[in-house]
Protein backbone atom coordinates (compact mmCIF):
# COMPACT_ATOMS: atom_id res chain seq x y z
CA UNK A 1 0.00 0.00 0.00
CA UNK A 2 2.80 2.38 0.92
CA UNK A 3 5.12 0.63 -1.49
CA UNK A 4 8.91 0.29 -1.37
CA UNK A 5 10.87 1.24 1.74
CA UNK A 6 7.94 2.89 3.44
CA UNK A 7 6.00 -0.39 3.40
CA UNK A 8 9.11 -2.11 4.68
CA UNK A 9 9.38 0.19 7.67
CA UNK A 10 5.71 -0.11 8.34
CA UNK A 11 6.14 -3.87 8.67
CA UNK A 12 8.90 -3.41 11.25
CA UNK A 13 6.80 -1.03 13.28
CA UNK A 14 3.87 -3.39 13.30
CA UNK A 15 6.10 -6.30 14.34
CA UNK A 16 7.58 -4.27 17.18
CA UNK A 17 4.14 -3.12 18.29
CA UNK A 18 2.81 -6.67 18.19
CA UNK A 19 5.63 -8.03 20.35
CA UNK A 20 5.37 -5.14 22.78
CA UNK A 21 1.67 -5.74 23.28
CA UNK A 22 2.40 -9.40 23.97
CA UNK A 23 4.84 -8.44 26.76
CA UNK A 24 2.42 -5.87 28.20
CA UNK A 25 -0.50 -8.31 28.23
CA UNK A 26 1.74 -10.96 29.76
CA UNK A 27 2.87 -8.57 32.49
CA UNK A 28 -0.72 -7.55 33.26
CA UNK A 29 -1.85 -11.18 33.30
CA UNK A 30 1.01 -12.15 35.63
CA UNK A 31 0.14 -9.26 37.95
CA UNK A 32 -3.48 -10.42 38.03
CA UNK A 33 -2.58 -14.07 38.70
CA UNK A 34 0.05 -12.94 41.18
CA UNK A 35 1.66 -16.38 41.57
CA UNK A 36 5.20 -16.91 40.39
CA UNK A 37 4.70 -20.65 39.97
CA UNK A 38 1.62 -20.45 37.77
CA UNK A 39 2.70 -17.52 35.62
CA UNK A 40 6.01 -15.74 36.14
CA UNK A 41 6.00 -12.16 34.90
CA UNK A 42 8.36 -10.75 32.26
CA UNK A 43 10.18 -8.89 35.00
CA UNK A 44 10.74 -12.09 36.97
CA UNK A 45 11.96 -13.88 33.85
CA UNK A 46 14.34 -11.02 33.17
CA UNK A 47 15.63 -11.27 36.73
CA UNK A 48 16.30 -14.96 36.12
CA UNK A 49 18.17 -14.00 33.00
CA UNK A 50 20.28 -11.45 34.83
CA UNK A 51 21.38 -13.93 37.45
CA UNK A 52 22.08 -16.84 35.11
CA UNK A 53 23.20 -15.44 31.76
CA UNK A 54 26.85 -16.24 32.35
CA UNK A 55 26.06 -19.84 33.14
CA UNK A 56 23.85 -20.04 30.08
CA UNK A 57 26.55 -18.67 27.81
CA UNK A 58 29.38 -20.75 29.18
CA UNK A 59 27.60 -24.02 29.92
CA UNK A 60 24.08 -24.70 28.78
CA UNK A 61 24.18 -23.05 25.38
CA UNK A 62 27.49 -24.68 24.32
CA UNK A 63 26.30 -28.06 25.59
CA UNK A 64 23.01 -27.89 23.72
CA UNK A 65 24.63 -26.59 20.55
CA UNK A 66 27.19 -29.38 20.79
CA UNK A 67 24.41 -31.98 21.03
CA UNK A 68 22.59 -30.36 18.16
CA UNK A 69 25.61 -30.11 15.89
CA UNK A 70 26.82 -33.62 16.64
CA UNK A 71 23.39 -35.10 15.97
CA UNK A 72 22.83 -33.07 12.79
CA UNK A 73 26.29 -33.84 11.43
CA UNK A 74 25.86 -37.55 12.02
CA UNK A 75 22.44 -37.39 10.36
CA UNK A 76 23.84 -35.61 7.29
CA UNK A 77 26.81 -37.96 7.10
CA UNK A 78 24.55 -41.01 7.02
CA UNK A 79 21.47 -39.65 5.24
CA UNK A 80 23.11 -37.87 2.30
CA UNK A 81 25.13 -40.80 0.90
CA UNK A 82 22.38 -43.36 1.50
CA UNK A 83 19.71 -41.07 0.06
CA UNK A 84 21.85 -40.36 -3.01
CA UNK A 85 22.72 -43.99 -3.61
CA UNK A 86 19.09 -45.04 -3.14
CA UNK A 87 17.91 -42.34 -5.49
CA UNK A 88 20.39 -43.33 -8.17
CA UNK A 89 20.70 -47.12 -8.07
CA UNK A 90 17.53 -49.20 -8.17
CA UNK A 91 19.19 -52.12 -6.38
CA UNK A 92 20.25 -49.94 -3.43
CA UNK A 93 16.72 -48.55 -3.29
CA UNK A 94 15.21 -52.03 -3.06
CA UNK A 95 17.74 -53.10 -0.46
CA UNK A 96 17.58 -50.13 1.91
CA UNK A 97 13.88 -49.38 1.61
CA UNK A 98 12.57 -52.19 3.88
CA UNK A 99 15.13 -51.37 6.58
CA UNK A 100 14.19 -47.72 6.53
CA UNK A 101 10.48 -48.40 6.53
CA UNK A 102 10.87 -50.56 9.65
CA UNK A 103 12.98 -48.10 11.64
CA UNK A 104 11.47 -44.81 10.51
CA UNK A 105 8.07 -45.08 12.27
CA UNK A 106 9.74 -45.58 15.69
CA UNK A 107 9.50 -42.18 17.43
CA UNK A 108 13.04 -40.93 18.09
CA UNK A 109 12.39 -40.50 21.81
CA UNK A 110 11.67 -44.22 22.12
CA UNK A 111 15.42 -44.69 21.64
CA UNK A 112 16.28 -42.88 24.89
CA UNK A 113 16.69 -46.01 27.04
CA UNK A 114 19.00 -47.61 24.51
CA UNK A 115 20.89 -44.36 24.07
CA UNK A 116 21.64 -44.37 27.79
CA UNK A 117 22.56 -48.08 27.81
CA UNK A 118 24.84 -47.71 24.81
CA UNK A 119 26.44 -44.35 25.45
CA UNK A 120 25.82 -43.63 29.13
CA UNK A 121 25.02 -40.08 30.23
CA UNK A 122 27.21 -38.52 27.57
CA UNK A 123 26.97 -35.95 24.82
CA UNK A 124 26.92 -38.86 22.40
CA UNK A 125 23.72 -40.20 23.92
CA UNK A 126 21.91 -36.90 23.42
CA UNK A 127 23.35 -36.57 19.93
CA UNK A 128 22.10 -40.06 19.13
CA UNK A 129 18.49 -39.11 19.89
CA UNK A 130 18.84 -36.00 17.74
CA UNK A 131 20.37 -38.12 15.01
CA UNK A 132 17.39 -40.49 15.08
CA UNK A 133 15.04 -37.56 14.66
CA UNK A 134 16.99 -35.81 11.92
CA UNK A 135 18.26 -38.62 9.75
CA UNK A 136 15.03 -39.62 7.99
CA UNK A 137 13.78 -36.24 6.74
CA UNK A 138 17.19 -35.62 5.15
CA UNK A 139 17.36 -39.11 3.72
CA UNK A 140 13.86 -39.08 2.26
CA UNK A 141 14.24 -35.62 0.72
CA UNK A 142 17.60 -36.49 -0.78
CA UNK A 143 16.08 -39.62 -2.25
CA UNK A 144 13.05 -37.80 -3.63
CA UNK A 145 15.26 -35.05 -5.09
CA UNK A 146 17.37 -37.60 -6.92
CA UNK A 147 14.35 -39.55 -8.10
CA UNK A 148 12.57 -36.56 -9.59
CA UNK A 149 15.53 -35.63 -11.80
CA UNK A 150 14.23 -35.13 -15.36
CA UNK A 151 15.79 -37.44 -17.91
CA UNK A 152 16.71 -34.59 -20.25
CA UNK A 153 19.35 -33.23 -17.82
CA UNK A 154 21.00 -36.63 -17.52
CA UNK A 155 21.01 -37.09 -21.28
CA UNK A 156 22.32 -33.58 -21.92
CA UNK A 157 25.17 -34.29 -19.52
CA UNK A 158 25.91 -37.62 -21.15
CA UNK A 159 26.08 -36.05 -24.57
CA UNK A 160 28.42 -33.41 -23.16
CA UNK A 161 30.76 -36.10 -21.87
CA UNK A 162 29.53 -37.07 -18.39
CA UNK A 163 29.34 -40.83 -18.74
CA UNK A 164 30.34 -42.05 -15.26
CA UNK A 165 27.73 -42.38 -12.52
CA UNK A 166 29.88 -40.31 -10.12
CA UNK A 167 30.00 -37.43 -12.58
CA UNK A 168 26.27 -37.55 -13.23
CA UNK A 169 25.52 -37.69 -9.51
CA UNK A 170 27.93 -34.92 -8.62
CA UNK A 171 27.29 -32.48 -11.46
CA UNK A 172 23.65 -33.17 -12.30
CA UNK A 173 21.63 -35.07 -9.71
CA UNK A 174 23.09 -33.39 -6.62
CA UNK A 175 22.68 -29.76 -7.70
CA UNK A 176 19.22 -30.56 -9.02
CA UNK A 177 18.25 -32.21 -5.73
CA UNK A 178 19.74 -29.46 -3.56
CA UNK A 179 16.50 -27.53 -3.00
CA UNK A 180 14.78 -30.72 -1.92
CA UNK A 181 17.74 -31.65 0.30
CA UNK A 182 17.72 -28.17 1.84
CA UNK A 183 14.02 -28.57 2.59
CA UNK A 184 14.77 -31.87 4.28
CA UNK A 185 17.55 -30.34 6.36
CA UNK A 186 15.21 -27.57 7.49
CA UNK A 187 12.57 -30.05 8.62
CA UNK A 188 15.29 -32.15 10.26
CA UNK A 189 16.61 -29.17 12.20
CA UNK A 190 13.13 -28.47 13.56
CA UNK A 191 12.75 -32.07 14.69
CA UNK A 192 16.29 -32.11 16.03
CA UNK A 193 15.53 -29.10 18.20
CA UNK A 194 12.52 -30.87 19.74
CA UNK A 195 14.51 -34.05 20.27
CA UNK A 196 17.27 -32.05 21.92
CA UNK A 197 14.97 -30.73 24.63
CA UNK A 198 13.39 -34.12 25.23
CA UNK A 199 16.72 -35.95 25.31
CA UNK A 200 18.21 -33.50 27.80
CA UNK A 201 15.05 -33.51 29.92
CA UNK A 202 14.88 -37.26 30.26
CA UNK A 203 18.30 -37.49 31.76
CA UNK A 204 20.49 -38.31 28.81
CA UNK A 205 22.46 -35.23 29.78
CA UNK A 206 23.43 -33.32 32.94
CA UNK A 207 23.47 -29.86 31.45
CA UNK A 208 22.00 -28.02 28.50
CA UNK A 209 18.92 -25.88 27.91
CA UNK A 210 16.53 -28.84 28.00
CA UNK A 211 18.12 -30.20 31.15
CA UNK A 212 17.74 -26.81 32.84
CA UNK A 213 14.03 -26.72 32.10
CA UNK A 214 13.50 -30.00 33.92
CA UNK A 215 15.90 -29.21 36.73
CA UNK A 216 14.33 -25.82 37.48
CA UNK A 217 10.89 -27.35 37.27
CA UNK A 218 11.85 -29.77 40.04
CA UNK A 219 12.78 -26.71 42.12
CA UNK A 220 9.56 -24.98 41.00
CA UNK A 221 11.62 -22.02 39.78
CA UNK A 222 9.16 -21.41 36.99
CA UNK A 223 10.62 -18.08 35.90
CA UNK A 224 13.78 -20.00 35.01
CA UNK A 225 11.74 -22.62 33.17
CA UNK A 226 10.12 -19.90 31.11
CA UNK A 227 13.47 -18.24 30.49
CA UNK A 228 14.92 -21.42 29.02
CA UNK A 229 11.77 -21.95 26.96
CA UNK A 230 12.14 -18.49 25.46
CA UNK A 231 15.82 -19.05 24.73
CA UNK A 232 15.02 -22.34 22.98
CA UNK A 233 12.35 -20.66 20.90
CA UNK A 234 14.54 -17.72 19.89
CA UNK A 235 17.47 -19.98 19.09
CA UNK A 236 15.30 -22.27 16.97
CA UNK A 237 14.04 -19.23 15.09
CA UNK A 238 17.58 -17.92 14.62
CA UNK A 239 18.86 -21.24 13.29
CA UNK A 240 15.97 -21.57 10.86
CA UNK A 241 16.30 -17.97 9.64
CA UNK A 242 20.06 -18.14 9.13
CA UNK A 243 19.71 -21.42 7.28
CA UNK A 244 17.07 -19.97 5.01
CA UNK A 245 19.12 -16.86 4.43
CA UNK A 246 22.32 -18.69 3.58
CA UNK A 247 20.90 -21.62 1.65
CA UNK A 248 17.70 -20.44 0.05
CA UNK A 249 18.58 -16.83 -0.70
CA UNK A 250 22.25 -17.28 -1.58
CA UNK A 251 22.88 -20.82 -2.77
CA UNK A 252 19.54 -21.56 -4.44
CA UNK A 253 19.13 -18.32 -6.32
CA UNK A 254 18.51 -20.27 -9.52
CA UNK A 255 15.25 -21.55 -8.07
CA UNK A 256 13.61 -18.14 -8.28
CA UNK A 257 10.95 -18.33 -10.93
CA UNK A 258 10.87 -22.10 -10.94
CA UNK A 259 8.79 -22.27 -7.79
CA UNK A 260 5.73 -20.15 -6.92
CA UNK B 1 34.64 -41.66 -46.72
CA UNK B 2 31.53 -40.33 -45.09
CA UNK B 3 31.65 -38.92 -41.58
CA UNK B 4 28.54 -40.79 -40.46
CA UNK B 5 27.48 -44.08 -41.98
CA UNK B 6 24.09 -45.46 -41.05
CA UNK B 7 23.93 -49.13 -41.99
CA UNK B 8 20.79 -51.31 -42.03
CA UNK B 9 19.54 -49.54 -38.95
CA UNK B 10 16.33 -50.81 -37.36
CA UNK B 11 14.78 -50.06 -34.01
CA UNK B 12 11.89 -51.70 -32.28
CA UNK B 13 10.43 -51.05 -28.86
CA UNK B 14 8.61 -53.63 -26.81
CA UNK B 15 6.05 -52.30 -24.40
CA UNK B 16 3.37 -54.46 -22.73
CA UNK B 17 4.61 -57.44 -24.73
CA UNK B 18 3.76 -55.71 -28.00
CA UNK B 19 6.44 -54.94 -30.51
CA UNK B 20 6.53 -51.55 -32.15
CA UNK B 21 8.81 -51.13 -35.13
CA UNK B 22 9.92 -47.51 -35.13
CA UNK B 23 12.75 -47.48 -37.67
CA UNK B 24 13.18 -49.95 -40.50
CA UNK B 25 16.28 -50.54 -42.58
CA UNK B 26 17.76 -47.06 -42.68
CA UNK B 27 20.85 -46.66 -44.85
CA UNK B 28 22.49 -43.28 -45.25
CA UNK B 29 25.91 -41.69 -45.60
CA UNK B 30 26.40 -38.21 -44.20
CA UNK B 31 29.43 -36.31 -45.46
CA UNK B 32 31.73 -34.09 -43.47
CA UNK B 33 30.42 -30.49 -43.16
CA UNK B 34 27.10 -31.51 -44.63
CA UNK B 35 23.85 -30.02 -43.40
CA UNK B 36 21.23 -32.79 -43.38
CA UNK B 37 17.58 -32.32 -42.50
CA UNK B 38 15.27 -35.14 -41.54
CA UNK B 39 11.62 -34.51 -42.06
CA UNK B 40 8.67 -36.83 -41.61
CA UNK B 41 5.27 -37.27 -40.00
CA UNK B 42 4.97 -37.12 -36.22
CA UNK B 43 5.91 -40.36 -34.51
CA UNK B 44 7.88 -41.72 -37.46
CA UNK B 45 11.03 -42.09 -35.39
CA UNK B 46 13.01 -38.89 -36.07
CA UNK B 47 13.89 -38.35 -32.43
CA UNK B 48 14.69 -42.03 -32.05
CA UNK B 49 17.09 -41.91 -35.01
CA UNK B 50 18.85 -38.87 -33.61
CA UNK B 51 19.09 -40.46 -30.17
CA UNK B 52 20.69 -43.55 -31.69
CA UNK B 53 23.26 -41.36 -33.46
CA UNK B 54 23.90 -39.59 -30.15
CA UNK B 55 24.40 -42.96 -28.48
CA UNK B 56 21.55 -42.46 -26.02
CA UNK B 57 19.66 -45.40 -27.50
CA UNK B 58 20.86 -48.68 -28.95
CA UNK B 59 19.78 -49.90 -32.37
CA UNK B 60 17.91 -53.21 -32.50
CA UNK B 61 19.90 -54.18 -35.55
CA UNK B 62 22.38 -52.48 -37.83
CA UNK B 63 24.90 -49.89 -36.72
CA UNK B 64 26.15 -46.34 -37.14
CA UNK B 65 29.79 -45.53 -37.76
CA UNK B 66 31.52 -42.26 -37.08
CA UNK B 67 34.75 -42.00 -39.09
CA UNK B 68 34.55 -45.76 -39.53
CA UNK B 69 34.16 -46.47 -35.82
CA UNK B 70 30.98 -47.99 -34.49
CA UNK B 71 28.99 -45.76 -32.13
CA UNK B 72 28.49 -47.53 -28.82
CA UNK B 73 27.44 -44.74 -26.47
CA UNK B 74 27.29 -40.99 -26.04
CA UNK B 75 30.45 -38.97 -26.52
CA UNK B 76 31.55 -35.36 -26.78
CA UNK B 77 32.36 -35.68 -30.48
CA UNK B 78 28.60 -35.67 -31.10
CA UNK B 79 26.85 -32.66 -29.63
CA UNK B 80 23.09 -32.58 -29.27
CA UNK B 81 20.47 -29.88 -28.93
CA UNK B 82 17.25 -31.33 -27.57
CA UNK B 83 13.65 -30.78 -28.61
CA UNK B 84 12.76 -29.55 -25.11
CA UNK B 85 14.72 -26.98 -23.11
CA UNK B 86 17.63 -28.79 -21.53
CA UNK B 87 19.83 -26.12 -19.92
CA UNK B 88 20.85 -26.92 -16.35
CA UNK B 89 18.71 -24.49 -14.34
CA UNK B 90 21.20 -24.36 -11.45
CA UNK B 91 24.00 -23.06 -13.68
CA UNK B 92 24.34 -19.65 -15.25
CA UNK B 93 24.69 -19.28 -19.01
CA UNK B 94 28.46 -19.27 -18.54
CA UNK B 95 28.32 -22.30 -16.25
CA UNK B 96 26.16 -24.19 -18.72
CA UNK B 97 28.43 -23.52 -21.66
CA UNK B 98 31.58 -24.27 -19.64
CA UNK B 99 30.17 -27.63 -18.50
CA UNK B 100 31.78 -29.79 -21.20
CA UNK B 101 35.32 -28.39 -20.69
CA UNK B 102 34.83 -28.60 -16.91
CA UNK B 103 34.23 -32.34 -17.21
CA UNK B 104 37.39 -32.68 -19.26
CA UNK B 105 39.35 -31.00 -16.48
CA UNK B 106 40.07 -27.77 -18.34
CA UNK B 107 41.21 -25.17 -15.76
CA UNK B 108 38.66 -22.55 -14.73
CA UNK B 109 40.22 -19.56 -16.44
CA UNK B 110 40.64 -21.36 -19.72
CA UNK B 111 37.22 -22.99 -19.81
CA UNK B 112 35.51 -19.68 -19.08
CA UNK B 113 37.46 -18.06 -21.88
CA UNK B 114 36.40 -20.77 -24.29
CA UNK B 115 32.81 -20.62 -23.10
CA UNK B 116 32.74 -16.85 -23.52
CA UNK B 117 33.94 -17.16 -27.07
CA UNK B 118 30.95 -19.36 -27.93
CA UNK B 119 28.51 -17.27 -25.93
CA UNK B 120 29.65 -14.36 -28.05
CA UNK B 121 29.19 -16.42 -31.18
CA UNK B 122 25.51 -16.94 -30.35
CA UNK B 123 25.21 -13.25 -29.41
CA UNK B 124 24.53 -13.57 -25.68
CA UNK B 125 27.63 -11.94 -24.16
CA UNK B 126 25.42 -9.60 -22.14
CA UNK B 127 23.60 -12.52 -20.55
CA UNK B 128 26.45 -14.77 -19.44
CA UNK B 129 25.71 -14.47 -15.72
CA UNK B 130 21.97 -15.01 -16.08
CA UNK B 131 20.19 -18.18 -15.04
CA UNK B 132 18.13 -20.10 -17.62
CA UNK B 133 14.81 -19.01 -16.12
CA UNK B 134 15.76 -15.43 -16.96
CA UNK B 135 16.08 -16.19 -20.69
CA UNK B 136 13.58 -16.34 -23.52
CA UNK B 137 13.03 -19.57 -25.45
CA UNK B 138 15.21 -18.46 -28.34
CA UNK B 139 18.03 -17.46 -25.98
CA UNK B 140 17.83 -20.83 -24.25
CA UNK B 141 18.33 -22.64 -27.52
CA UNK B 142 21.22 -20.34 -28.41
CA UNK B 143 22.89 -21.29 -25.15
CA UNK B 144 22.19 -24.96 -25.86
CA UNK B 145 23.91 -24.57 -29.24
CA UNK B 146 26.91 -22.81 -27.65
CA UNK B 147 27.08 -25.51 -24.98
CA UNK B 148 27.21 -28.23 -27.63
CA UNK B 149 29.75 -26.39 -29.81
CA UNK B 150 32.25 -25.61 -27.05
CA UNK B 151 33.19 -29.32 -26.99
CA UNK B 152 34.20 -28.96 -30.63
CA UNK B 153 32.09 -31.92 -31.79
CA UNK B 154 32.38 -33.37 -35.26
CA UNK B 155 28.63 -33.60 -35.60
CA UNK B 156 25.90 -31.40 -34.19
CA UNK B 157 22.59 -33.22 -33.74
CA UNK B 158 19.56 -30.97 -33.46
CA UNK B 159 16.08 -32.23 -32.65
CA UNK B 160 13.51 -29.62 -33.68
CA UNK B 161 15.51 -27.01 -31.75
CA UNK B 162 13.35 -24.12 -32.92
CA UNK B 163 10.03 -25.97 -32.74
CA UNK B 164 8.80 -24.03 -29.72
CA UNK B 165 9.72 -20.59 -31.07
CA UNK B 166 7.51 -18.04 -32.80
CA UNK B 167 7.87 -17.60 -36.55
CA UNK B 168 10.07 -14.46 -36.49
CA UNK B 169 12.46 -15.75 -33.85
CA UNK B 170 12.60 -18.99 -35.73
CA UNK B 171 13.67 -17.29 -38.95
CA UNK B 172 16.36 -15.35 -37.12
CA UNK B 173 17.62 -18.50 -35.43
CA UNK B 174 17.80 -20.27 -38.78
CA UNK B 175 20.04 -17.66 -40.35
CA UNK B 176 22.15 -17.49 -37.17
CA UNK B 177 22.59 -21.25 -37.31
CA UNK B 178 23.72 -21.06 -40.92
CA UNK B 179 26.20 -18.33 -40.01
CA UNK B 180 27.62 -20.44 -37.17
CA UNK B 181 27.72 -23.50 -39.39
CA UNK B 182 29.68 -21.47 -41.91
CA UNK B 183 32.16 -20.33 -39.25
CA UNK B 184 32.57 -23.64 -37.48
CA UNK B 185 32.36 -26.12 -40.34
CA UNK B 186 30.37 -28.82 -38.61
CA UNK B 187 28.28 -31.68 -39.83
CA UNK B 188 24.72 -30.87 -38.80
CA UNK B 189 21.93 -33.41 -38.52
CA UNK B 190 18.75 -31.43 -38.06
CA UNK B 191 15.28 -32.80 -37.42
CA UNK B 192 12.29 -30.66 -38.26
CA UNK B 193 8.57 -30.68 -38.87
CA UNK B 194 8.74 -27.67 -41.09
CA UNK B 195 9.27 -28.04 -44.84
CA UNK B 196 10.27 -24.39 -45.14
CA UNK B 197 12.88 -24.74 -42.44
CA UNK B 198 14.34 -27.81 -44.14
CA UNK B 199 14.59 -26.09 -47.53
CA UNK B 200 16.10 -22.96 -46.03
CA UNK B 201 18.79 -24.88 -44.16
CA UNK B 202 19.68 -28.19 -45.74
CA UNK B 203 22.15 -29.47 -48.28
CA UNK B 204 20.05 -32.60 -48.44
CA UNK B 205 16.58 -33.30 -47.11
CA UNK B 206 15.80 -36.85 -46.03
CA UNK B 207 12.10 -37.62 -46.05
CA UNK B 208 11.03 -40.38 -43.70
CA UNK B 209 7.90 -42.45 -44.17
CA UNK B 210 5.25 -42.85 -41.50
CA UNK B 211 5.99 -45.43 -38.81
CA UNK B 212 7.90 -47.67 -39.24
CA UNK B 213 10.19 -44.89 -40.43
CA UNK B 214 12.25 -45.64 -43.48
CA UNK B 215 13.84 -43.37 -46.03
CA UNK B 216 11.23 -42.44 -48.60
CA UNK B 217 13.13 -39.85 -50.56
CA UNK B 218 16.32 -37.80 -50.45
CA UNK B 219 16.26 -34.37 -52.05
CA UNK B 220 19.41 -32.39 -52.71
CA UNK B 221 19.02 -28.63 -52.32
CA UNK B 222 21.96 -27.15 -54.12
CA UNK B 223 21.11 -23.49 -54.65
CA UNK B 224 22.94 -20.62 -53.02
CA UNK B 225 22.52 -19.39 -49.49
CA UNK B 226 21.01 -17.24 -48.14
CA UNK B 227 17.98 -18.69 -49.86
CA UNK B 228 14.94 -16.64 -50.63
CA UNK B 229 12.06 -18.37 -48.94
CA UNK B 230 9.63 -17.56 -51.74
CA UNK B 231 11.78 -18.08 -54.83
CA UNK B 232 10.70 -20.28 -57.72
CA UNK B 233 13.19 -23.10 -56.99
CA UNK B 234 12.16 -23.20 -53.34
CA UNK B 235 8.52 -23.46 -54.33
CA UNK B 236 9.22 -26.33 -56.69
CA UNK B 237 11.04 -28.30 -54.01
CA UNK B 238 8.41 -27.47 -51.42
CA UNK B 239 5.69 -28.89 -53.65
CA UNK B 240 7.63 -32.09 -54.13
CA UNK B 241 8.24 -32.58 -50.39
CA UNK B 242 4.66 -31.73 -49.48
CA UNK B 243 3.46 -34.26 -52.01
CA UNK B 244 5.74 -36.93 -50.49
CA UNK B 245 4.61 -36.10 -46.99
CA UNK B 246 0.92 -35.91 -47.88
CA UNK B 247 0.87 -39.48 -49.10
CA UNK B 248 2.64 -40.55 -45.87
CA UNK B 249 0.32 -38.71 -43.55
CA UNK B 250 -2.68 -40.07 -45.44
CA UNK B 251 -1.27 -43.57 -44.82
CA UNK B 252 -1.32 -43.00 -41.09
CA UNK B 253 -4.82 -41.56 -40.84
N1 LIG C 1 11.25 -45.49 -24.94
C1 LIG C 1 10.23 -45.82 -25.76
N2 LIG C 1 9.49 -46.92 -25.52
C2 LIG C 1 8.47 -47.25 -26.33
N3 LIG C 1 8.10 -46.56 -27.42
C3 LIG C 1 8.80 -45.45 -27.71
C4 LIG C 1 9.89 -45.02 -26.90
N4 LIG C 1 10.40 -43.88 -27.44
C5 LIG C 1 9.65 -43.62 -28.52
N5 LIG C 1 8.70 -44.55 -28.70
C6 LIG C 1 7.73 -44.60 -29.80
O1 LIG C 1 8.45 -44.57 -31.01
C7 LIG C 1 7.76 -43.80 -31.97
C8 LIG C 1 8.68 -42.78 -32.58
O2 LIG C 1 8.99 -41.82 -31.59
P1 LIG C 1 9.88 -40.55 -31.91
O3 LIG C 1 9.91 -39.72 -30.70
O4 LIG C 1 11.18 -40.99 -32.46
O5 LIG C 1 9.03 -39.83 -33.05
P2 LIG C 1 9.28 -38.42 -33.74
O6 LIG C 1 9.36 -38.67 -35.19
O7 LIG C 1 10.41 -37.71 -33.12
O8 LIG C 1 7.94 -37.67 -33.41
P3 LIG C 1 7.69 -36.09 -33.23
O9 LIG C 1 7.79 -35.49 -34.58
O10 LIG C 1 6.30 -36.02 -32.70
O11 LIG C 1 8.72 -35.58 -32.29
C9 LIG C 1 6.54 -43.20 -31.29
O12 LIG C 1 5.41 -43.93 -31.67
C10 LIG C 1 6.82 -43.39 -29.82
O13 LIG C 1 5.64 -43.65 -29.14
MG1 LIG D 1 10.62 -35.95 -31.93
Amino acid sequence: MFGGTLGHWRKYWITALSLMSLVVIWQLAAMTVDDQVILPSPIQVFAAFQSSWQEILTEDLPTSLLHFIMGMMAALLIALPIGMIMGWFRLADEFFDPIIEIIRPIPPLAWIPFAIIWFGLTNEAAAFIIFMGAVFPVLINTYVGFRSLPKVYVESAKVLGAIKDVDLMRYIAFPFALPSIAGGVRIAMGIAWMCLVAAEMFGVSTSGLGYQIWYNYSLHKMNYVLLYMIILGLLGLLIDRSFRYVVEDKMLRWRVGLTQ
Amino acid sequence: MALLEIRNLSKLYTSDGKELVVLKQINLDIKENEFICFIGPSGCGKTTLLRIIAGLEEPSSGAIYLNGEMIKGPGPERGMVFQEYSLFPWRTVLGNVAFGPELNGVPKQERYERAKQYIEMVGLERFESRYPHELSGGMKQRVAIARALVNNPKALLMDEPFGALDAQTRNIMQSELLRIWGEEKKTVVFVTHSVDEAIYLADRIVILSARPGSIKDIIGVDFHRPRVRTSFEVNTIRDRILCDLRSEIAATC
